[in-house]
């Protein structure tokens, strides 16, 4: 009965019969037809810009220091093959193992967070903050601890490790409730749910959280070259930056989105040959367990596990130093920073110099953040509004958001100057992609019934835009402001390490080749706090929104 | 097989308005007692009120019956229905299975379940996801049973099938497979067919009345659907929302097995008129007590 739809067409007089296969046919063909011209659409324009690039830099911006022409970087990259080679092969092997360690400690954690939840409440804050934490601010710290080779290894871990925690956390957190119930009446125990249930239901966020690790590992590799390392595709960078050798650092950045993109990609396929099922058959949503009584008794609960973790992340700090026992001389505890910033000598001035940079760090992050979020809505709006753009650009845009932060920002720097323009070109490309990728995807969630009211209600452009996209698309477009915010804090500080030389990222420049070890643990300390708090602001906003909007995502 | 084999062809409907009533005579036998529950009470507890849910609830089935709780949203039936499957516990009061409590036949893996949401896992084929109870209880469903199972939902060449090729009809096909998979001891549904159009949803009841007859199970089905009760049950509870209370215990005596033409006799429509006064009495009591508060 339930197949009885396809029998019953087959069913059908011969005359309709052969009007469906024609009309099949047709739509078919056409479908075939539009994918076609679409990726045809995209190489001409790429070929186009490609062309149009050339022409510029031969005719006048290589003179002007603004950008290479492709030949030239193609010529640069014959001629020193070998050298960029050996490069790859350094930068590669630490970008590899890093991407491993890293994902490997974010799955397992996740696994455990989502098991014993009273783990993850105090845990998760101290997670987000190694997400938080700068890795402006941790690669020297790391380079004072460790071997130079296992540093870069732990650089790139951290900076792989918690897109992976929270977006295997959320697959495994995705399964169906109505399994898991089935599972527990079935007398199994919540290894069961994991095992039949929880793992299965995760493997496409794994997958996801792999395939993001693969720009942010090239990124870790490169930034853990710019301090000591004496061979490396991040030694190339920073020698090109100084020697003002465009096809050099055009190079490397031609080679590190290789490197990024092309496990990318292979991880994009991989997903969809490993998961074939399709998703959303079943929506029933897991039960979960929210903090029950009095708001007083919620709230001090919510203080008690607040607190809890900011001793977490203390202890971890001092327990770090123990640990990895870094001698007294590099390695400054939270009381020594506190001592440098209020007690001792000279604290009025500690402050006031930290608080000129941050104010510096700050304009940087802030503006080039705002600019980026609201530029990315808006292309997507566009993207939607005209399917054309859409069809043509979407490509490019996936492709370049695997291109790592680290080559974008000496091209910009190169390209648009070492003043505040580069830097907020450079924090309003970081925060732009993701919003983008976000803000589509959410624009077309919007349900077809949705669309055919308004239709009966013949609304506009506008007032579909107005009334009922964007506030579908809210929740996406926070969920990518609350991740963007760290990452422009980073971008900022990176800019600042490179190029600008002031600010927060210039501050721990400063502090470590002046072996100003308190202070380079202070600036560390207030950077990776600035991170959180800029991250707690828009999670606070974006909880007021889904309140609103999407109450049923609020746990 | 069914408790009222012989019965007559005439049903006879007895109502016995019970609210609070004591239980059923025949639990002094423990041997023929299904599931019983006894003063039973659940409140729930939120922000600015405590929800009563189950008010004083007792009731005792015979062991390999099929009964039904039929009721309104709010009334409680999936309450009791959580209940006998351990995922809740009553906030007083006793609930047996078969002489144990829900969590010892629960971890004795004698527990069959079935939801309105069928719940398949999407990345299982048919065949796989009628094993999984099996897998999760260590005790391997074998494939000729496999196989029998899905025959006898019909599901005959699509044993490889992935739930997203199935239709909803189904999907919850392969639920019920599934839920009787182990030979489960008692059979707890959730308005399994809820989500089903009206034939498909007759379909099914016909279907799980002959695959339940061929089981010892004791069944328990929850439903808002009269004529559902009316059709699969020995004995149909109906209840009354907020607080959840029995307002009415109807013994039904269709001969089985029961077709689809019964559905158009004078005597079927009697009983769902029956259950209809019954439930609209005790949805129009509870408003008043509501209004009264």
């Amino acid at each position: 009965m339930s197949v009885a739809p396809a029998t019953r067409r087959e069913r059908r007089t011969p005359d309709h019969t052969a009007q469906i296969a024609a009309e099949r046919a047709r739509v078919r063909s056409a479908s075939r037809r539009s994918a076609v011209s679409g990726w045809l659409t995209t190489v001409v324009v790429c070929l186009v810009m490609l062309g149009l690039w050339e022409l510029l830099a031969d005719l006048w911006l290589t003179r002007a220091g603004v950008l290479a022409a492709p030949s030239a970087i193609l010529q640069s990259l014959v001629e020193n093959a070998s050298l960029y080679v050996s490069s790859f092969l350094v930068t590669g092997w630490v970008a590899l193992r890093g991407w491993f360690w890293g994902n490997l400690v974010a799955i397992v954690l996740a696994v455990l967070f989502v098991q014993v939840p009273a783990l993850e409440s105090l845990f998760l804050r101290l997670a987000l903050t190694l997400f938080c934490l700068p890795i402006v601010a941790v690669n020297p710290l790391l380079q004072l601890t460790f071997e130079p080779d296992t540093a870069r290894v732990v650089l790139t871990s951290l900076s792989v490790f918690f897109t992976t925690l929270v977006g295997t956390m959320l697959g495994l957190r995705s399964a169906d409730g109505g399994s898991l119930t089935l599972v527990t009446a079935w007398g199994g125990g919540p290894l069961s749910s994991l095992r039949f249930v929880r793992v299965p239901a995760g493997v496409p966020a794994i997958l996801t959280g792999l395939q993001i690790g693969v720009p942010a590992a090239a990124l870790g590799a490169i930034f853990g070259e710019f301090i000591g390392a004496k061979s490396g595709l991040g030694v190339l960078l920073i020698n090109g930056l100084m020697g003002l050798d465009l096809p050099r650092v055009w190079s490397v950045a031609v080679i590190v989105t290789a490197m990024a993109s092309v496990p990318y990609a292979l991880f994009g396929l991989l997903r969809r040959v490993l998961v074939p099922w399709s998703a959303g058959i079943s929506t029933a949503p897991a039960r979960s367990a929210a903090v029950t009584g009095s708001p007083l008794r919620r709230m001090l609960i919510g203080t008690a596990w607040v607190a809890g973790s900011v001793v977490v992340i203390l202890l971890a700090w001092q327990a770090y130093l123990v640990v990895f026992d870094v001698s007294p001389f590099v390695g400054k505890s939270p009381l020594d920073v506190f001592n440098r910033l209020f007690v001792d000598e000279g604290a009025a001035e500690a402050r006031a110099a930290l608080g000129e940079a941050l104010l510096v760090t700050l304009v940087h992050a802030g503006v080039g953040y705002v600019a980026g979020l609201v530029i990315g809505v808006a292309v997507a709006v566009l993207f939607v509004t005209f399917p054309v753009a859409e069809r043509v650009f979407t490509p490019l845009a996936v492709a370049l958001r695997s291109v790592p932060i680290i080559v974008l920002i000496p091209v910009l720097i190169l390209a648009l100057g070492r003043g505040l323009g580069g830097v907020v070109a450079i924090t309003a490309i970081v925060t732009f992609f993701p919003t983008l990728a976000n803000t589509q995807t959410g624009l077309k969630q919007v349900p077809a019934d949705a669309f055919i009211l308004m239709r009966s209600y013949d609304a506009s452009v506008w007032t579909n835009l107005w009334r009922l996209q964007l506030p579908y698309t809210l929740p996406a477009i926070f969920a990518s402001a609350r991740i963007a915010a760290p990452t422009s804090v980073l971008a900022a500080t990176l800019a600042e390490w490179l190029a600008t030389g002031d600010g927060l990222g210039h501050a721990i420049v400063m502090a470590r080749s002046g072996s100003a070890y308190t202070d380079l643990w202070a600036a560390a300390a207030v950077l990776t706090l600035v991170s959180l708090v800029f991250y707690g602001i828009v999670s606070w906003a974006e909880r007021l929104v889904l309140r609103r909007f999407a109450p049923g995502q609020l746990a | 097989m069914t408790p009222h084999g012989g019965a007559p062809p005439v049903p006879r409907c007895a109502a016995v308005p019970s609210p609070g009533s004591t239980p059923n005579e025949s639990t002094t036998h423990v041997d023929t007692t299904g599931f019983s529950l006894t003063d039973l009470t659940k409140v729930y507890s939120t922000k600015h009120r405590d929800v009563v849910a189950l008010d004083n609830v007792s009731l005792s089935v015979p062991r390999g019956s099929f009964t039904v709780l039929l009721g309104p949203s709010g009334c409680g039936k999936s309450t009791i229905l959580r209940m006998l499957a351990d995922l809740e516990q009553p906030s007083s009061g006793e609930v047996t299975i078969h002489g144990e409590s829900p969590e010892a036949i629960r971890k004795a893996h004698r527990l069959g379940l079935a939801l309105q949401d069928p719940s398949l896992l999407p990345w299982r084929s048919v065949r796989d996801n009628i094993r999984l109870p099996g897998q999760v209880m260590r005790k391997p469903v074998p494939k000729e049973r496999v196989d029998e199972l899905i025959h006898m939902v019909g599901l005959d060449g699509f044993q490889d099938a992935r739930p997203a090729q199935l239709s909803g009809g189904m999907r919850q096909r392969v639920a019920i497979a599934r839920a009787i998979a182990t030979e489960p001891e008692i059979l707890l549904m959730d308005e399994p067919f809820g989500a089903l159009d009206e034939i498909t949803r007759q379909r099914m009841n016909e279907e799980l009345q002959r695959l339940w007859s061929a089981s010892n199970a004791t069944a328990l089905l929850v439903t808002h659907s009269i004529s559902e009760a009316a059709f699969l049950a020995d004995r149909v509870i109906v209840m009354s929302p907020r607080p959840g209370r029995i307002v009415g215990d109807i013994t039904i005596d269709f001969p089985r097995p029961r077709g689809r033409d019964l559905l158009t006799t004078p005597e079927f429509h009697r009983v769902c008129d029956q259950l209809s006064t019954l439930l609209h009495a005790g949805h129009d009591e509870a408003a008043e007590a509501g209004a009264a508060e």
